[in-house]
């Protein structure tokens, strides 16, 4: 035989063949022709590797190079490059996402040296069209040890001992269903692969049979000495011509080398296979409609007992296993049942193939042992969910399984933890979600598969199923009633306790398990009419208006900048929004994280059109602003001055109520004065704003701080109605020591004295910042431009989960400041009584906490030191409660925020309204708006008015112009050099100018004219 | 090989094993074509035909002590890397012509490198084998051959710590004034 | 300097004139490991060295001759060093400057160089 000093594996598994890999070994193999290396390279085909999504992909031996998205003009630059000269290609290797540097071989990739492949051991390494190669594997030596040193008990003693348990999804123990065939009287006896893989997202099954066939087969014939049988049917669903290919050229090799039909390896033992091809039904995956399906009838089900392996086939004992379950048998025979019980958990022994599918990184299949992770399964093997998104939750076991929240990351995987959270291991399909998906929409899905699948044979399955489709149809158009959920897990408990078979007893999961974890979306739909992932079409006009907390009309005034028409857009705007251009500035736009043109291009800068928007009128000529209507008798007073009071106060001043604003501080604003600095959001701008609040007839009166200079009684007292809007202007402390030293601050404080104008330079001086939000980025940008000479933002995870805005984050990093990650504060260093630096840690991440976030664990032993001259804690704010709550004031919540209704703002106190950051805690802008808007509504409800203070309208919906589907990327908005703005606290955006902002506009796919 | 003037080092101690008594060098530098040929042929044993295919195999050697040979392979794969080829002539009982052919311009071209030590070793290690040397560079040419040497020296032996200095030194002037004109070519 | 062939008839009156002055026995060996191993680890350059620092000191009567593969290729370049009565030192991933040194210290003044040293016979 030659040797050939390199071997090139091709994977040609069905989703690589799909990628276009035929043409890429084409083009390969006439390389290599041409380079005359024929005789030195061998190229092969085997089948699926695992990471379907990055095919076609090629590994080249010995060194193990792993080349990924091979296209066929890039086979003759691998030849010449890699082959002959030995250089690596380095443009196609593998790189995770945001990194530089390649991990070039297979060994380096956490997807493929984290997995342990017992079932897959040959997928993907040899050529499936070669039996000698699975020969060469120790194929087949399994069966000889069987045939020649085993008698059949001895066989099945070493499955017991494996603890091995049915990989079709049930999970039960194959040692026994093998005896128990065995032991069952009756001639002839009959073996059967179960390859019908129905789950949508599942192919496990079809990789072992493309990639391996061999291993199914051996193990069938194993199957049949141990239990006396000599016949064996392998069922594929008829969607896999490939896998049927690949299995009948390997049944005939089989046959060629003796090693199946008549007196194998000459021990007298006859097993002959046969292959059926299923015809499109999901229900033949469950044994007894399989078997029928064999016999020629209708794929039915029957009840059970008799269970096959006493009357299956024909009424004859029969075996029936998944293909995963066969694969794994010849190693167990040639490793022992003792090996492969060390692998795994206690009741799960083994390993399982998983599916990764849905919004994962690493599409494909993986192996690994039972018992790890899942969190370690979606995000060291799986590489997390892609573009940013936040993970929702996992799926498993198809339209049987159930789905497992963030809060579940940490269980180990195995068939009894699984059962435990309500869902089924499955045959190992594992679909991830992310905060795109709507739940409500998942189990209707899924429902609406089982519904045309089931067989119609059972009452529970056949009209029930139905009924609960018909039920989610309701609430996902917008029709759903009080009582509906209720109604699914009534109906679905009855349903699992009475369906015929394993569709029917399982089809209810999915619904009973987002319903038990996802209840909130459920109520949300049916109370609100409101899809909060905006999936559900008939219940949001266009995704980025349904995902904006004030649902401002987000398409109408993008089409009518587009158009030129900016007088109109600014007056939509201004309906629901009555500071527009500093949410123009500073709004961190959820509209845009849901934008449908992200998914062709970048979504639209939907903040940069409104801060266009709303700063037309400034210069030319001002738009007029609605007028307040008649005014009222009655007289509100409104405790704070951030946006969610100003918001409140606009809309009930122009409903004509006496609108007081009391201001602790000397400035209006709340956090919008102070907080947010001046070259995001100028005082200038802010002005601006609350003049037209002052047009309207609001009275300010700062300095009043409520519950010290004048008592909540007092408000009520002279007031017809209260809002409350405080905000939450409290600092959180480190919690280590030395924090009280003079040079150490908290966000909230620093911010404020720089907003103030009260703030000392700090040239030349060295300035930490914990915290990796937006507060953070705030303080730590502002220092720079206060002179220090370095500034340093420490944050205890990774970068990708600061929780601030990305294009925060890079222009910090753009305008010279350093972000250390995994570092968290141990305490302060002090020196003559003043601040003189922080003695950090570094940190490993741990186990998955509750938000689906992995807990940084400090390392003892990587302490630090950083010098610094002020250090400014940025980990949090909490609300200053004094005079408010307690002692018959307002309750509070055990996070320390105020208690109120997120409907309308109420509270326990009659009259007394709450909204914004003091009772959400931190939250976006925008969210205090939406709660102000709320407020008013509520407010002028509960003082006698109809409580409707924006008029609905309706308006026709229509194209005004061709949607442009080809690839545009966003406008860029011009922005001051960072040499020049760094040296003050200038504007540091421009803003578009007119040209820019109908360009951008143009760029909207109008998600909301429907027809 | 950092350089060919160790390939030449290399393929020239196969001559050596093979029992040559005669073995002539050539390097040939054609810039027209944009070829670098170099040439070494012997008269030692030579190789039957089935030898001579398998020869390039870095697997299939003469020596018994081990069982691979990576002069001729390596050769060739550098010959290839550049766009060009190996050839191998050889017949028993008539000796070994061995000629590889190179893109003279190509980016992964080795430097012919310092061919004079190599000459000079070459000379100095087989004082008893007639060795030719001829550099040629576009019609330009210098040779040096140790009979002519020899013929100068009467007597003193071409192994003598002198005599390697100075045919290094002398080849070392010789083919840089050859190649002068085009001075890139002599790397 | 510019070398002609007539330099070479200098050389050649100027060593016969050493050789007479000596009864010669050209016996003490220095053999170069020069396989493809030992080409492509540098041993061109020990030669080199080794038989110009024996023209600089005018060292004559001593055989440097080349050999093939011995098989520890990871040890190249291979130096052999056999003085008549001495035992044969065999010194491994020789360099120029080390071959200097070897000339200099064991070949002329009988010192073996013991770092180097990777065998011995005799």
């Amino acid at each position: 035989m030659a040797m050939q000093r390199a071997h090139v594996l091709v994977c040609a598994g069905a989703g690589c063949v799909s990628s276009g890999c035929k043409a890429v070994e084409e083009s390969l193999v006439q390389a290599v022709r041409n380079l005359d290396l024929e005789e030195e390279v061998r190229i092969v085909e085997t089948g699926c590797m695992g990471p379907c999504d990055l095919g076609p992909v090629i590994v080249v031996y010995p060194e193990g190079v792993f080349y990924r998205k091979v296209k066929p003009e890039d086979a003759p630059i691998i030849a010449e490059e890699h082959l002959l000269k030995g250089r690596v290609v380095t443009r196609l290797l593998y790189r995770l996402p945001g990194a530089e540097e390649p991990l070039p071989t297979y060994g380096d990739i956490t997807f493929f040296n984290r997995q342990t492949r017992i079932a897959l051991r040959n997928t993907g390494v040899i050529d499936p069209l070669s039996i000698d190669e699975y020969i060469a594997r120790d194929g087949y030596a399994a069966l000889g040890k069987v045939l020649s040193k085993m008698a059949p008990a001895d066989v099945i003693a070493e499955i017991k001992k494996s603890g091995l348990r049915g990989r079709g999804g049930a999970g039960f123990l194959t040692g026994l269903k093998w005896e128990f065939a065995a032991e069952a009287p009756g001639q002839p006896k009959y073996v059967v692969c179960n390859a019908d893989e129905g789950d949508p997202g599942a192919f496990m099954d079809r990789s072992v049979l493309e990639g391996d066939p061999h291993t199914v087969i051996e193990g069938m014939a194993i199957c049949g000495y141990a239990i006396g049988a000599n016949h064996g049917f392998v069922y594929v669903r008829a969607e896999y011509p490939l896998a049927v290919e690949r299995l009948t050229h390997a049944l005939g090799q089989a046959r060629e080398y003796g090693l199946l039909g008549k007196n194998i390896m000459g021990t007298g033992f006859d097993f002959e296979l046969e292959i059926r091809v299923g015809a499109g039904a999901f229900v033949c995956g469950e044994e007894t409609a399989l078997m029928a399906s064999i016999e020629g009838r209708r794929g039915e089900p029957r009840p059970r007992p008799p269970f096959p392996a006493q009357a299956g086939l024909w009424g004859r004992p029969t075996n029936i296993n998944n293909v995963e379950t066969w694969a794994n048998i010849p190693p167990i025979i040639l490793k022992g049942g003792d090996w492969f019980a060390s692998i795994g958990t206690a009741k799960s022994k083994g390993t399982k193939v998983f599916a990764l599918a849905g919004k994962i990184r690493n599409t494909g299949l993986v192996e690994v042992p039972m018992g790890m992770s899942l969190g370690e399964i979606i995000f060291d093997l799986g590489g997390g969910v892609p573009d940013g998104k936040e993970f929702k939750a996992a799926q498993t076991g198809g339209p049987s399984g159930g789905c497992i929240p963030r809060e579940y990351l940490n269980t180990s995987v195995d068939y009894d933890t699984l059962t435990e959270l309500g869902t089924i291991m499955g045959s190992g399909g594992l679909i991830v979600m992310d905060e795109d998906t709507c739940m409500v929409d998942l189990a209707k899905f899924f429902l609406e598969f089982v519904q045309d699948e089931s067989c119609g044979k059972c009452a529970p399955c056949r009209i029930g199923t139905k009924r609960m489709l018909e039920v989610l149809e309701r609430i996902t158009r917008g029709e759903g009633r009080e009582g509906d959920v209720e109604l699914l897990v009534d109906l679905g408990e009855q349903i699992k306790a009475s369906a015929l078979c394993g569709l029917g007893q399982t089809a209810p999961n999915p619904v009973l398990s987002t319903i038990r974890y996802f209840r909130d979306e459920y109520d949300a739909h049916i109370r609100d009419k409101k899809c909060p992932a905006s999936v559900c079409a008939s219940l949001f006009l266009a995704p980025c208006r349904n995902s904006c907390p004030a649902g401002i009309d987000v398409p109408l005034y993008t089409d009518l900048t587009r158009q030129g028409r900016f007088a109109e857009a600014h007056a939509v705007i201004r309906m629901e929004n009555p500071l527009p251009m500093v949410c123009g500035r500073v709004c961190t736009h959820p509209c845009e994280a849901k934008c449908r043109r992200g998914q062709l291009d970048d979504p639209v800068n939907i903040r940069a059109l409104k801060r266009f928007v709303a700063e037309y009128p400034v210069g030319n000529g001002e738009f007029a602003l609605p007028e307040p209507l008649d005014k009222k008798e009655a007289a509100v007073a409104v405790v704070g001055s951030g946006p969610a009071g100003l918001t409140c106060a606009s809309y009930l001043a122009r409903a004509g109520y006496d609108v007081t604003v009391f201001e602790a501080l000397p400035v209006v604003g709340g956090m919008l004065a102070v907080g947010i600095p001046e070259y995001r959001l100028p005082k200038k701008t802010l002005r601006h704003e609350i003049q037209s609040l002052e047009k309207l007839g609001v009275t300010f009166k700062t300095d009043v701080r409520v519950g010290k200079d004048v008592t909540l009684e007092d408000l009520r007292r002279k007031h017809d109605a209260v809002f409350i809007g405080v905000g939450a202007h409290r600092g959180r402390k480190l919690g280590i020591p030395g924090e009280e030293t003079d040079g150490v601050c908290d966000a909230v404080t620093f911010l404020r004295s720089v907003n103030l104008g009260e703030s000392e330079s700090l040239k030349g001086r060295t300035v930490l910042v914990v915290g990796g939000g937006n507060a953070a980025v705030d303080a730590a940008r502002s220092s720079l431009r206060l002179g220090a000479k370095k500034v340093v933002m420490l944050y205890r995870r990774t970068r990708a989960e600061m929780p601030a805005l990305d294009e925060e984050i890079e222009e910090a990093a753009r305008e010279g400041i350093e972000i250390q990650t995994r570092v968290a504060p141990r305490r302060i260093i002090v020196r003559g009584g003043k601040a003189a630096g922080l003695e950090c840690v570094r940190c490993e991440l741990g186990e998955f906490d509750r938000s689906g976030r992995r807990r940084p664990i400090p390392k003892d032993g990587s302490e630090f030191v950083l010098e610094a001259d002020l250090i400014v804690a940025a980990v949090g704010q909490e609300v200053e409660l004094d005079g408010l709550a307690g002692n018959g004031g307002l309750p509070v919540t055990e996070r320390g925020t105020l208690s109120a209704a997120e409907k309308d703002c109420s509270t326990s106190l009659e009259g007394v309204f709450a909204g914004g950051d003091c009772v959400t805690g931190p939250d976006m802008v925008i969210t205090a708006i939406a709660a102000g808007k709320r407020a008013a509504a509520a407010i002028d409800s509960y003082l006698g008015g109809e409580g409707l203070l924006i008029p609905k309208f309706d308006v026709a919906r229509r194209m005004s112009a061709d949607i442009l589907d080809q690839e545009i990327r966003r406008e860029p908005v011009p922005c001051v050099p960072v040499e020049k703005r760094i040296r003050d606290f200038t504007e540091v955006e421009l803003g578009y100018t007119a040209a820019m902002a109908q360009a951008e506009a143009a760029r909207c796919l109008r998600c909301d004219v429907k027809d | 090989m950092k350089e060919i003037s160790l390939h030449i080092m290399d393929i020239v101690q196969n001559s050596v094993e093979a029992g040559a008594t005669k073995v002539s060098i050539g390097v040939d530098v054609d810039s027209g074509r944009d070829l670098l040929t170099i040439t070494v042929s012997d008269n030692g044993r030579g190789m039957d035909s089935e030898m001579t295919r398998r020869v390039t195999d870095p697997f299939v050697t003469s020596r018994t002590t081990r069982r691979v040979g990576l002069g001729l392979s390596l050769l060739k794969d550098t010959a290839r890397q550049t766009g060009g080829r190996l050839e191998v002539l050889s017949a028993e009982g008539e000796g070994t012509r061995v000629i590889a052919t190179l893109g003279l311009s190509h980016i992964d071209r080795p430097p012919l490198g310092d061919i004079a030590s190599t000459l000079a070793c070459l000379i100095a290690a087989n004082k008893s084998i007639d060795i030719d040397y001829h550099h040629a560079c576009d019609g330009r040419e210098f040779s040096v051959r140790t009979e002519e040497l020899r013929s100068r020296l009467s007597g003193v032996s071409l192994a003598d710590p002198l005599v390697f200095c100075f045919v290094r030194e002398y080849a070392e002037q010789g083919i840089s004034q050859l190649c002068s004109t085009t001075p890139s070519l002599l790397v | 300097m510019v070398k002609t062939l007539e330099d070479l008839a200098k050389i050649r009156d100027k060593t016969r004139e050493a050789l007479a002055a000596r009864k010669g026995d050209l016996t003490t060996k220095i053999v170069v490991g020069m396989g493809t191993c030992g080409i492509a680890a540098g041993a061109r350059e020990v030669m080199s060295a080794i038989l110009d620092e024996l023209g600089k000191r005018n060292l004559t009567g001593i055989a440097v001759t080349q050999t093939g593969c011995v098989g520890l290729c990871d040890k190249e370049p291979l130096v052999e060093v056999s003085k008549p009565g001495q035992p044969r030192v065999t010194y491994g991933l020789v360099t120029s400057e080390r071959a200097r040194r070897i000339v200099a210290q064991h070949v002329v003044n009988d010192q073996i160089v013991g770092e180097w040293v990777i065998g011995t016979q005799g």
